[in-house]
């Protein structure tokens, strides 16, 4: 049971619930506790403490297991990676030249399209991008 | 009159309502283009325009951004805002079934009716009802807003406690930034970034969007892997009367919300959502697993809030929504002066933003139906290819809000708890609900406390002395016991 992931889940909430009540009770009262900006916070991580221990005990007690069904992990966490790369290397590189890049190995890494069509494809797709959001809605991109 | 029919028979007029309404549409289908973000860019380019000319066009995006954003929702599970939310939760299921077509039609030919009926309601009702929403004090706002969040039951899909903990979680996220009233940082943890808030919109991209993303892939293998088919688009007449008591009682709840300034679509759509899961005894499918009515009512519910949202702004210069407040700037940019006086001064404005609203809708039924055919064609793209170009499009949104690189973190974060969650067998739609309906319960609250004077007694009393609040307390008190009732019988 300690080693099954809903168990760090959910005391992973009970922690995180905790962490609210102490970030809540940091919260100056200027005048009236009632109408303060505490007394909502407060009342609120309290409760997150009361529900996350109950959803811990009801699991815990019927032991019922997750099915973390990842029926496809080698795309899965191949996918993340790639994303976590985008996201790591637009603020470096130009946006346009990140999206082409992050599109092209994505068709290639699910191998959906021939290397031309995906650089094509991603092509075609950045300069649209580009297009809308650059030209038309004005967004300055990193 | 003449005023109008001046959109009808001014071909510019015309042809500028009719761009706005296609471009909104498309506009409103982009996750994080919200139509307000095109409304402020159509500010800036209507600046030299006549007032009428940038009207007609802002309306037409307004009503075309409303609708458009119902597509995303139901065809890939990422509603195109917070007015969107509730259709997500059976159109995305129909979407599944191959019936995502007749539930665009559907809620295509009956959003129509709503922006007809909140058309009416601006019309006739104005004076009255803007007296009304005038009345509204304080502590009414937060019973709406408990109202809202008592959707939470209807969201929850068995699993109650769940939903009650994450509703609590979304409030306590939306509490995070600059208190109101102090203007003293809270719940940051330290963190300038989190002074501002944590935006809707990205929480929406990465619950809804980023995860939806991560989960599509961890199910099935993405090579060569097709969503299914639109099926047909065109609903038989026989559905459509059957739907029509539905949408014409939703509309006029989605108009009447649309009315109370700062409500809006979002409010409206989920009110209209929960009125037909109460009202609706034997839906077509269970709620949740792919009803229309779970799709016509939201959809018909805050296109109907337009029409709503004009009548506080157009009688008292108070905006119904955020669009609204933005176009108030553009009246005023214009020379005019948004308020009481505005009808008398200007009629023929009032009546041109009532006919370019009728001819938005118009065009609504012409591009809503024709445009399904690309979107056809854009879920029935391998998901290998799709689920890139989504997550770019998520990416380019997430920044695209503040210009700033911390909001597609942030996405991304949400993203990944969103899948944990859902993992864990967690609905997500309570806590997008706890995130929109924390600020509103949190101001109304501290201010109706402050307008009792710190007093339990006096705040209490307020709830039976006013008649507004009165008839509110007891509709909140009917739909707690509802709630709570159908909890019971779930869990026996």
């Amino acid at each position: 049971m300690i080693k099954s992931p809903a168990f760090y889940f959910y005391i992973g909430w009970i922690a995180v619930s905790i962490l609210f009540v102490t970030q809540a009770m940091r919260i100056p009262v200027y005048d009236e506790f009632l109408s303060s900006g505490r007394f909502l916070p407060l009342v609120l991580s309290f409760l997150m403490v009361v529900f996350s221990c109950i959803l811990a005990y009801q699991h815990f007690k019927s032991l019922e297991d997750v099915t973390y069904e990842l029926s496809n992990s080698f795309y899965f966490f191949g996918f993340i990676s790639l994303v976590f790369v985008y996201i790591i290397l637009i603020p470096y590189v130009p946006f346009s030249i990140a999206t082409l890049l992050f599109l092209c190995i994505s068709f290639l890494f699910f191998r959906t399209l021939s290397i031309w069509k995906s650089f094509l494809l991603s092509l075609g797709l950045v300069v649209v991008i580009v297009f809308v959001f650059q030209t038309v809605f004005q967004i300055v991109f990193p | 009159m003449e005023q109008f029919l001046m959109p009808l028979f001014d071909y510019q007029l015309l042809l500028l309502v009719a761009l706005g309404t296609f471009a909104g549409i498309y506009v409103g289908a982009i996750p994080g283009l919200s139509v307000t973000m095109a409304t402020v860019l159509l500010l800036s380019l209507t600046y030299s325009w006549d007032t009428l000319s940038a009207l007609a066009l802002i309306v037409g995006v307004y009503v075309g951004g409303v609708y458009g954003g119902a597509r995303p929702a139901i065809l890939l599970n990422m509603p195109g805002g917070p007015a969107q939310i509730a259709t997500s939760f059976d159109g995305y299921p129909l979407a599944q079934k191959g019936e995502a077509g007749l539930a665009i039609g559907l809620s295509t030919i009956l959003s129509i009716i709503g922006g007809m009926v909140g058309l009416l309601l601006l019309v006739f009702a104005t004076p009255v009802l803007s007296d009304i929403a005038l009345y509204f004090a304080h502590r009414d706002y937060l019973l709406l807003a408990l109202l809202g969040l008592l959707l939470v039951g209807t969201m929850s899909q068995g699993a109650f406690i769940k939903s009650i903990f994450l509703a609590c979680f979304g409030v306590f996220i939306g509490l995070i930034g600059l208190d109101m009233i102090s203007a003293s940082p809270r719940l940051t943890f330290g963190l300038i970034e989190l002074q501002s808030g944590i935006n809707v919109i990205i929480a929406i991209l990465g619950l809804f969007g980023f995860a939806e993303v991560l989960y599509q892939l961890s199910q099935k293998t993405p090579k060569n892997h097709k969503e299914n088919v639109v099926g047909k688009i065109i609903p038989p007449l026989a559905m459509l009367i059957k739907f029509l008591p539905l949408t014409l009682r939703t509309s006029v709840i989605g108009a009447l919300a649309g009315v109370l300034p700062g409500v809006g679509g979002e409010i409206a759509a989920l009110l209209g959502y929960d009125h037909a899961k109460r009202s609706i005894k034997k839906p077509s499918r269970p709620f949740g697993e792919g009803a229309y009515e779970g799709v016509i009512a939201p959809e018909t519910a805050n296109n109907a809030a337009i029409g709503g949202a004009f009548v506080p702004m157009l009688t008292l210069g108070i905006p119904g929504d955020a669009v609204t407040a933005v176009i108030i700037g553009a009246l005023i940019v214009h020379g005019l002066d948004p308020g009481p006086l505005l009808i008398t001064n200007s009629p023929d404005l009032f009546w041109v933003i009532c006919g370019s609203l009728f001819l938005a809708n118009l065009f609504l039924l012409v591009f809503g139906m024709t445009g399904i055919h690309l979107f056809k064609k854009v879920i029935s793209i391998p998901k290998g290819i799709l689920m890139p170009i989504i997550l770019v499009l998520i990416v380019v949104g997430a920044y695209s809000i503040n210009n700033t690189m911390i909001d597609v973190y942030w996405m991304i974060g949400f993203g990944l708890l969103g899948f944990v969650l859902r993992l864990f067998g967690f609905p997500l739609a309570p806590l997008v609900l706890g995130i929109v309906l924390g600020p509103l319960i949190d101001q109304s609250y501290r201010a109706a406390m402050i307008t009792a004077h710190h007093d339990l007694g006096t705040f209490f009393l307020g709830y039976v002395t006013s008649p507004i609040s009165l008839v509110l307390s007891i509709l909140f008190s009917i739909m707690l016991l509802s709630t709570i009732k159908s909890f019971r019988k779930k869990a026996q």
